[in-house]
């Protein structure tokens, strides 16, 4: 089978963010790591919403700060260490919204028009009410359980609210939504981190997503779940280069091969709003260009 | 990378040996699978770990992970220096069981 290392071995870029934070803002690594032992069970709460959904667990979290890493590349260098914070934080916090209590649910629900959604989607259930407005929950929650999260004060709770619910839906071009804090010792450029935070969630697509010790797919019976997760597991790895996202497909059956050119395209348009985004709203850059798919031989394959 | 699976009643110690990334890591994933059934405990030996990138942690994790939906525990022990710092750097070394060899 082809080798498909990711990014030529990419001991350089591995912990980008979490290496500058250590150094440069200890106090801030901290409260990261705090976090971090504390989320590893809360985020395992969107199973209860969501039984049959891929991983949104920490280790997807974790996929993420990778992904941002690897975006990042060189441009990691150019962020303050509140900026590292910020993007680090809204890894973790991004889709904390899926696992939202009931009794949290209940008291932001009627924040996001349940009542109009509801009469517009008779049809659809509060699990699906809540996956369309997962990023806005996260930001409830973020805001709501700041103190426990010891973020240390108003500019980066609204800072990391917003990159976190930037992962999906919001508009990046709002200088209102998304503006260039000034703070002591620094910049947070929103609707940069945003960008990258969004790309790097819409890639972790590959099959490492939801890995074998945790998932056991032989029991789904719902055909859009198994189609789900079948575009996953042909989705090999996904490899981000200085210039371009390549995603390694060993097709679980044929008929995933246009499912995942659907994937492709997709990534393709997220990646051409943020870098439009990180070009328009800062002075840095996303350097990656283009999506491609390119199909595993095996030894089976004929020559 | 080579990994050793050794057995002691339904503790499972585990030894992989090398680097643990983004093309060894799914090797780790897909043998740990069937070596978990029955066991209570999992001993991960880092001793001879040279490097581990996040794919490696996140393995790690779902290690971790999958024992607690089974009642069981894992734990990691002689981690070298160098590991150690990745597990302090990403913030997770308070969250696994980590036994320290001094």
């Amino acid at each position: 089978m082809e080798s498909n290392k990711q990014n030529g071995g990419g001991r350089g870029n591995d912990f980008l963010l979490e290496k500058r934070l250590r150094t440069e803002a200890p106090d801030l690594h901290r409260r990261v790591a705090d976090c971090v032992t504390v989320l590893k069970q809360t985020l395992k709460s969107y199973e209860t919403w969501f039984p049959f959904f891929t991983d949104h667990s920490v280790l997807h979290s974790m996929d993420v700060l990778e992904f941002c890493n690897r975006i990042l590349g060189d441009q990691a260098e150019k962020l303050s260490p509140q900026e590292c914070y910020v993007l680090i934080m809204s890894c973790y916090l991004h889709d904390i919204g899926m696992g939202i209590s009931e009794k949290d649910y209940l008291f932001f629900r009627d924040q996001l028009d349940w009542p109009g959604w509801h009469a517009e989607h008779p049809e659809r259930d509060e699990a699906q009410f809540i996956r369309d407005y997962h990023q806005d929950f996260s930001g409830f929650l973020i805001r709501k359980y700041a103190d426990v999260l010891e973020i240390p004060d108003e500019d980066l709770i609204f800072a990391i609210v917003q990159v976190s619910r930037g992962h999906r839906k919001t508009d990046l071009f709002d200088p209102a939504a998304y503006p260039d804090l000034q703070v002591p010792d620094g910049v947070i450029r929103t609707a940069y981190l945003a960008a990258v935070l969004r790309l790097a969630d819409e890639i972790d697509m590959g099959s490492d997503r939801n890995p074998e010790l945790l998932f056991d797919l032989s029991g789904l019976t719902e055909q859009k779940d198994i189609d789900n997760f079948g575009v996953h597991e042909s989705i090999r790895t996904v490899e981000v280069r200085e210039d371009r996202i390549i995603l390694h497909v060993l097709p679980k059956e044929p008929r995933f091969i246009p499912l995942v050119e659907e994937t492709a395209e997709k990534i393709l348009k997220t990646l051409e709003y943020c870098r439009k985004t990180a070009s328009d709203r800062s002075g840095l850059r996303i350097q990656q260009e283009k999506v491609e798919i390119k199909i595993i031989r095996t030894e089976e394959d004929p020559a | 990378m080579t990994i050793d699976f050794e057995k002691d009643g339904t503790t499972l110690t585990v030894r992989p040996e090398g680097i643990l990334d983004s093309v060894t890591a799914p090797e780790l994933d897909e043998q740990m699978v069937p070596q978990i059934e029955g066991m209570n405990e999992v001993i991960l030996d880092l001793a001879k770990v040279e490097y581990i990138s996040s794919a490696g942690l996140r393995v790690l994790v779902a290690t971790d992970q999958a024992m607690e939906k089974r009642g069981g525990c894992m734990k990691i022990i002689h981690a070298g220096p160098y590991i150690l710092k990745i597990l302090d750097m990403t913030g997770l070394l308070n969250a696994f069981t980590v036994v320290s060899d001094k």
